[in-house]
């Protein structure tokens, strides 16, 4: 297993200076609003990141009127123990990581050091209706299992910008010259098969865990699933190269015409669905952060098989949000992870240190 | 504010790459206190290399006579050709002294976000010395990056026709570095290029 047992915040958010230490188990961070619980949460989960797991730019996180940032932890596993610190200086304008006491060259290479998993209910509307935000969190499942899928996915975007603009600028002439699209055409089609295969690999490897969890929560029976809607699937994903070059051969004279690329992972589909109805069509609110919930849930236990690391779980207001049947369900499932971090308003319904939870007041 | 021309030469300093204003209005000073003689010798130096040193009108390398001391090294394989992105790269090849066939610049890389096409590039010019020549081997030497991978790519397709060996360098580990700090992409490349020990 895998825990922070430090947490050390310098101009982070609301805080100024502030520590905490954490035990290997549960802890529930107990604390009125806005005493910047989520924002302990956003800090632990920056860690995994090395960004704000709630979308939000690196100078948004710096407290106000601060000049600087400092996040530093100690993380400690069975066989070792090591610090990870993130600092931001704005006039610089960039973020340092090191690890282990050694500055990395790259933040990226941060990633997979520590792995966790957050769930904030503010993200259900938001990541369960946009495709954009389906695809995020399937890529920050993938990309902290897998540390080769980020550099993938970050050489895919810069390719796909070039071949976006050559799109524009060149508009006609490209039909009469597609020599000058094709080393983008190569580029983009062995990024992109590689990026859906590690998706479509990850999805099935999870599907099973999304309904177990599901079933757990849900007091009704509805069959929760995942489905990756691409040109490529399971089957297919040794040619992926092939079908993606083909592709973009084939589609451009439209995309010419709407100055766009329409082939590839950028272009691919996640949708949740309840017996397969797709949930952002039709479902309720209860059902929809139940639906995420599960993710989550299978998100923390694929890492662990994927790594051998139990990641640290990250639950935002939780249990204020579910109804108790939910609660209750989540709080027996929970003695199946690591370390498991927790906040609440006063809620006198659950009964945390009767579940092993450490409370941690602000 | 110190004198006019203090800060006209503090602003054309500054214009140099690497150069900030702090190290702009130090290296004023500095010139402030040589004699006029040495001033003016660098002076002289820098309109010198301005007027003598062009590119060499077969490969792209800065010479001061035509073609340049590469092109017209009777010594060095002809068959052999390497295509570079940038100027800085052929000096870096020389200062190895292991390269002996000729070189070709192209003064950049295909990039669409910064307006620049594969006719920026001296590219026909490497074409020409294709067909004019005795050139068996193309060496692709483009940077390790998006943008060099395209080049590569779109240069592979204009060889084509020719009959040459195309090659690419090896892509991997720098040498003296910790494996275990490199990065997933450079260890897989390195991974890739493995040959028989």
């Amino acid at each position: 297993m895998m825990y922070v047992s430090s947490l050390k915040l310098t101009n982070f958010r609301n805080f100024e200076h502030a520590e905490f230490t954490f035990d290997q188990a549960k802890t529930a961070i107990w604390a009125d609003n806005a005493r910047g619980k989520s924002n302990v949460l956003e800090a632990l989960y920056f860690l995994a990141l090395a960004k704000s797991g709630r979308g939000a730019r690196d100078r948004d996180v710096l407290r106000w009127g601060a000049n600087y940032f400092v996040i530093d932890a100690q993380i400690e596993r069975e066989d070792r123990s090591f610090p990870i610190r993130i600092a931001y200086d704005p006039l610089v304008g960039k973020k340092q990581a090191s690890l282990a006491e050694t500055s990395l060259p790259r933040l990226s290479d941060l990633i997979g050091a520590f792995n966790a998993v957050l769930f904030s209910p503010e993200d259900v509307d938001l990541v369960l209706r946009e495709p954009a935000q389906r695809r995020r969190i399937l890529d920050i499942l993938v990309s902290q299992s897998n540390a080769s899928y980020l550099a993938d996915l970050e050489g895919y975007q810069r390719v796909l910008a070039q071949r976006n603009r050559l799109l524009k600028d060149r508009r006609s002439a490209l039909l009469s010259h597609p020599e000058q699209v094709e080393p983008w055409n190569e580029q983009l089609s062995n990024l992109g098969a590689r990026i859906i295969s590690h998706r479509l690999e990850a999805l099935n490897d999870i599907q099973n865990l999304l309904s177990e969890y599901y079933r757990a929560i849900a007091p009704t029976p509805e069959k929760m699933k995942a489905s990756y809607r691409s040109p490529i699937s399971m089957e297919t994903r040794d040619q992926g190269r092939e079908i993606l070059f083909e592709a973009l051969t084939t589609r451009l004279p439209q995309e010419v015409e709407l100055r766009y690329t329409l082939t590839g992972p950028h272009r691919d589909n996640l949708i949740f669905t309840l017996d397969d109805k797709a949930v952002h069509q039709f479902a309720s609110q209860g059902q929809l952060k139940t639906v995420l919930l599960s993710w989550k849930l299978a998100e923390a236990t694929f890492l662990e098989q994927q790594t051998g690391w139990r990641p640290v779980l990250l639950m935002d207001d939780v249990f204020s949000e579910l109804d108790p049947n939910r609660a209750k369900a989540v709080l027996n499932l929970i003695p199946d992870f690591g370390q498991v971090v927790v906040t609440s308003a006063r809620d006198p319904d659950l009964d945390f240190k009767a579940h092993g939870f450490r409370l941690l007041k602000l | 504010m110190a004198s006019e021309a203090i800060e006209k030469l503090i602003a054309a300093l500054n214009r140099l790459p690497g150069i900030g204003a702090k190290t702009a209005r130090r290296l004023a000073l500095e010139m402030l206190t040589w004699d006029t003689d040495e001033v003016r010798e660098l002076a002289d130096l820098m309109v010198d290399v301005k007027t003598r040193v062009r590119r060499c009108s077969i490969c792209f390398n800065l010479t001061e006579v035509e073609p340049c001391s590469v092109c017209s090294d009777m010594r060095r394989d002809r068959s052999s050709v390497m295509v570079i992105d940038f100027i800085g790269d052929l000096l870096a090849f020389e200062r190895t002294g292991l390269y002996r066939g000729l070189y070709h610049v192209l003064d950049g890389r295909i990039s669409p976000l910064d307006g620049i096409g594969p006719e920026d590039l001296n590219i026909s010019q490497l074409l020409h010395r294709l067909r004019h020549g005795e050139i068996r081997e193309v060496i692709l030497a483009n940077g390790p990056t998006v943008e060099g991978d395209a080049t590569a790519q779109y240069l592979s397709q204009c060889l084509t026709p020719f009959e040459v060996s195309v090659t690419q360098i090896a892509r991997g580990l720098p040498v003296g570095s910790d494996l275990a700090l490199a990065d997933q992409v450079t260890l897989s490349r390195a991974l890739e290029g493995r040959r028989e020990y």
